[in-house]
Parts: C-alpha cells; structure tokens; sequence
C-alpha cells in the first residue's frame, strides 16, 4: 500500500519535471523566495534590539537583495522567455535589475 | 580512362552531397544560432520597455537621493505602510505573470480557447491588483497618512501610483490581444502581438519585484 503510494506519487514528480509544467515551477519559486524575503525582513528586527539589530538588519539587506536579484533572474530567464537569448535584450535587463539592486543595497548601508 | 573517369564523376557527385550536407547543417546551425538570439516580441515593445525601465530607473534614483537627503523620513517610512498588500500584490502579480506564460504556451500550439481562458485570468489579476491597491489607499487615508506627510510617502505615493498606471495599461493591451486572439487574428504560426504584449507585462512583473523591497521590505 505504501509501496504503491509512493510509486504513484515519483510517478506524478516525474511528470511533472518532464512534462511541461516549468512555469508551475519557477512561479512556485518565486512565490516561496517572496515569502522567505518578507519574513526575513520582518522577522529579526522585532526580537533583537542593540548593536546585534544592525548586523542582523545588514545580513538580512543582503539576502533580500540576493533573493530579489534571484526572482528577476527567474522572471527574465523563463518568463520572459530571455534565458537562450544573447546581447542587448537580456543585458540591458539584466543590467537594470543589478544596477538597481546595487544601488538600493548601497543606500541600505550608507543611509 | 572509363575507370578513371567513373572515379572523377563518384568524386564529384559525392564531393556535391559533402557540400549539399554543409550547406544544410549551415543553416541549420544559423536557424538555431537565429533561433536563440530572438527576444520575443517585437522590436517595437522592446524599446517601449527599455523607455520604461529607464522612467522608473529615474524614480529609483531620485528615491535613494531624496533618502540620502532626508534619512530620519525613510527609516521610519516603511513601517506605516502595509505589508501585506505589497505581499499580496507581489503574489498576484507573480501569479499574472504565470497565467500570460502559459496563455503563450497555449496559442504555440495553437488551442485558442485555452488562450483566452489565460489571457482572461491575467486580466482578472490585474483587476484584483489594482482591488488591493484601493484597499490599501483606503486605509492610508483612514489611519491619516498623506502624501504631504513627508518625503517618503510621498515618493511611496507617486511610484505606486505611476506603477498603478502602467498595470492598467498593460490590462487594457491585454483586453486587446485577447479580442484580437477571440477573432482569431493569432495562431500558432502568427502571434507576434500577443507575444509582445505578454513581455510588457513582464516587464511590469519585474519592476513590482524592485518596488516591494524598496518600499515595504527593506526598513
């Protein structure tokens, strides 16, 4: 019973990573990398107080950063449709995506 | 001299199919090399989109500026916003942008009414995006944060409202492509419209993934 289970349940994993259900997948990336930047930008700041705070609040400036660099990558790559393209269309995404991450982690530490 | 000769006409005619192979497998190769470079869409949307990245580029910039300028207001600026309708916008948004990838899948195999089942479901997330946003205007006049307040509400107020903008304006583009798709002007060989269309929207997608750290996350 377990063994069928079980059977059933790599047989539906494997339709969906050979079948055409990637969308599915980036989007519930996407979702969980949205979820996990909101609670790590709520999360510490409400529990540690001090010199800690702005370690942490520093730490986590640059996981939310890594993680929205991350979602627009995605976006650009498999949404977009962009990922087996080269030159201008995907470097100038790209390039706006990083230069703006750049800047707003920039003024995180130094404002 | 016949045996010689047989040998010249074998090597020519194989030295022929040797050439007709290359030349083949050339433009194989280019189709695929073409294939890869193609951004999709039109030429046309892209500049539009690249115009649009750098009008919001500028607003960013101006943002940090202005933060760089007056701190005490955007340290403090996030927390008198809500959370959790710049998560839920991110969450719709996201899930548009998967409803527009698979409305593209559907008309590339040319099923032209589950295009427009899609098309209409991005339609719906965007109305239900632009909902939260009025629930969340709604109850930034009712807890008495105005755009006056201070520099940071106000710079909150005119890139939500100008991002706000550009959602409708994607939501009326689409309303077009999906009439356009219902009077069958796209199909699985011809869709360059509804493709362009589905990178403006993207693009939209990608510039809320900007937006939400900038003004709700990162505090």
């Amino acid at each position: 019973m377990a063994n069928r289970f079980i059977k059933r349940i790599n047989l539906r994993l494997a339709s969906v990573f050979k079948g055409n259900h990637w969308p599915v997948m980036v989007w519930l990336t996407l979702v969980v990398l949205t979820l996990f930047s909101t609670l790590l930008a709520e999360g510490p700041q409400q529990k540690v107080e001090g010199e800690h705070l702005a370690h942490i609040s520093q730490l986590s400036v640059l996981l939310v950063a890594g993680i929205v660099l991350s979602k627009g990558t995605l976006v650009i790559d498999h949404f977009m449709g962009l990922k087996h393209t080269q030159g201008w269309p995907v470097r100038i995404m790209k390039g706006f995506l990083v230069l703006m991450l750049g800047l707003i982690t920039l003024s995180c530490f130094y404002y | 001299m016949t045996n010689t000769m047989a040998k010249f006409d074998l090597s020519v005619e194989s030295e022929g199919l040797a050439n007709q192979h290359d030349a083949e497998v050339s433009q194989n190769s280019i189709m695929t090399h073409t294939s890869q470079h193609k951004a999709p869409g039109s030429l046309a949307v892209w500049v539009f989109i690249y115009a649009e990245l750098t009008e919001f580029g500028l607003f960013f910039v101006l943002f940090l500026v202005a933060k760089a300028y007056f701190p005490a207001d955007f340290s403090q600026g996030p927390q008198k916003l809500s959370t959790l309708a710049g998560l839920s916008n991110t969450l719709i948004l996201l899930s548009s942008s998967l409803c527009i990838v698979k409305a593209m899948a559907a008309i590339k195999i040319g099923n032209i009414k589950r295009t427009i089942h899609w098309l209409l479901l991005t339609i719906v997330a965007g109305g239900l995006y632009c909902a939260v946003k009025f629930w969340e205007y709604q109850r930034n006049g009712a807890l008495g944060i105005n755009p006056r307040d201070d520099y940071f509400i106000a710079g909150y107020y005119y890139i939500g409202f100008n991002h706000l903008l550009h959602v409708l304006i994607g939501m009326a583009t689409i309303s077009v492509v999906t009439i356009f798709t219902a009077l069958g002007f796209y199909d699985a060989n011809n869709h360059e419209g509804l493709e362009s269309a589905a990178t403006y929207w993207h693009m939209i997608d990608l510039v809320w993934i900007v937006i939400f750290p900038l003004l709700y996350v990162l505090h």
